[in-house]
Order: C-alpha cells, then structure tokens, then sequence
C-alpha cells in the first residue's frame, strides 16, 4: 500500500511539471544551401 | 543537416519536418534555398534555444556560407503591453518576444493592440525571429550569446485572439 501511495505522489508531481497547452506550435525556416534530391 | 537537427528535438513532431526546395536549378552561388517546415508534438512547445543548440552542433556552426533567410513561428500565448512595446509571453519556457511590424504586415503591431483593448489576452500570433537571418555560424553565434540589453523580437504578420 505505501509503494502505490508512492507512485500516486510521483505521478501527480509529474503531472504537475508538464507543461498545461503548446506554446511555440509552428515553424519554418527558410534556407539557403538545401539539398536537393 | 538543419533539418535532422530539427526532428531529433524533443519537442518536435519528427514526421512533421520536410524539407522542400525552392528552386529547380543549382544557383551560381551553390547554394539553392529552401524551406524547412516543422510543428510542435501535441501539447510540447518548440524551444528555440535548443534548435540553434541542435543545429550547432552540427557543422552549420562554422566552415559554411550557409545560410537562413529567415525563422517564422506560430506561437500561442499572452500578449500584454508593457511599457510602449507589446510582449508576447510563451508560458512553460520562460520565453518571451517583444512583437515588432513587420514590412509585410505594417499595421499588424496597432490591430492587435486595439484588439487587447488594455489588457493582456491569450492569443496566437505568427511572426519572423529578428536575428534568424544570414550564415547559420553567425546567427547561431549571436542567438547564443545575445547583447545583454537585447530582447527577442518577433515582426509580427498575423495573429489571432482567443475567444473567451
């Protein structure tokens, strides 16, 4: 019981560090030097 | 190189990363360009910090004339005004932009501040890094190692505000 008590605490601070939405969604950067296939 | 540096991010959806070139024929200069198109995995956020760490790390950093035209990102967060400037905070990673026009967009910085009407409001905007542009070792050098009054900035082209 107190080893499953333990892994609930572990996974809520966890939880808690993940971030709560995307933030930097999208890029695109433009290149000079791609290869060509 | 720039882009398997991109997809081996964390943060990066690796599937999403595609290179396309923009030109069919060899250029006299040798370097043809092209663009990189990249997303975030669901609910991560692309960390620019870490991309130039990544594309550092590769030879782009020194002994190559080649080179970025320009960094344009989709980012989501609040955007405040702070003293005459508008700040676009990107939560979770501290990151945080100063929005600047953009000759594309001129009146795009004046829209979105009509738009927050005083206060400071989630929204999503698109825009180009200032800084991302020239040789790949001269921009990830000065990224790297920013003058210590320098603020990011980012011209903005378009955004939108979330409904509430």
């Amino acid at each position: 019981m107190r080893s499953l008590r333990s892994v609930a605490v572990l996974g809520v601070l966890l939880l808690a560090a993940l971030p709560s939405s995307a933030e930097v969604t999208k890029g695109v950067l433009a290149i000079k030097g791609a290869q060509m296939s | 190189m720039a882009r398997d540096a991109i997809a081996r991010l964390y943060d990066v959806d690796a599937k999403s990363v595609m290179l396309t070139p923009l030109a069919k024929d060899l250029p006299k200069n040798g370097y043809p360009p092209g663009q990189i198109v990249f997303d975030a995995k669901k609910g991560n956020s692309i960390n620019l910090d870490r991309m130039a760490e990544s594309i550092a790390a590769t030879r782009l950093s020194g002994g190559t004339n080649m080179g970025m035209d320009y960094l344009e990102i989709t980012a989501r967060g609040e955007v405040l005004a702070r003293d005459k400037d508008l700040v676009l905070k990107v939560s979770g990673t501290g990151q945080e932009f100063v929005l600047a026009d953009d000759p594309s967009a001129k009146d795009a910085v004046q829209r979105l501040r009509q738009a927050l009407g005083g206060s400071a409001k989630e929204a999503s905007v698109t825009g180009r890094v200032q800084g991302w542009n020239g040789r790949f070792p001269d921009v990830l050098k000065a990224w790297s190692k920013p003058a210590a009054d320098q603020k990011r900035t980012l011209a903005l082209t378009s955004f939108e505000i979330k409904k509430e």
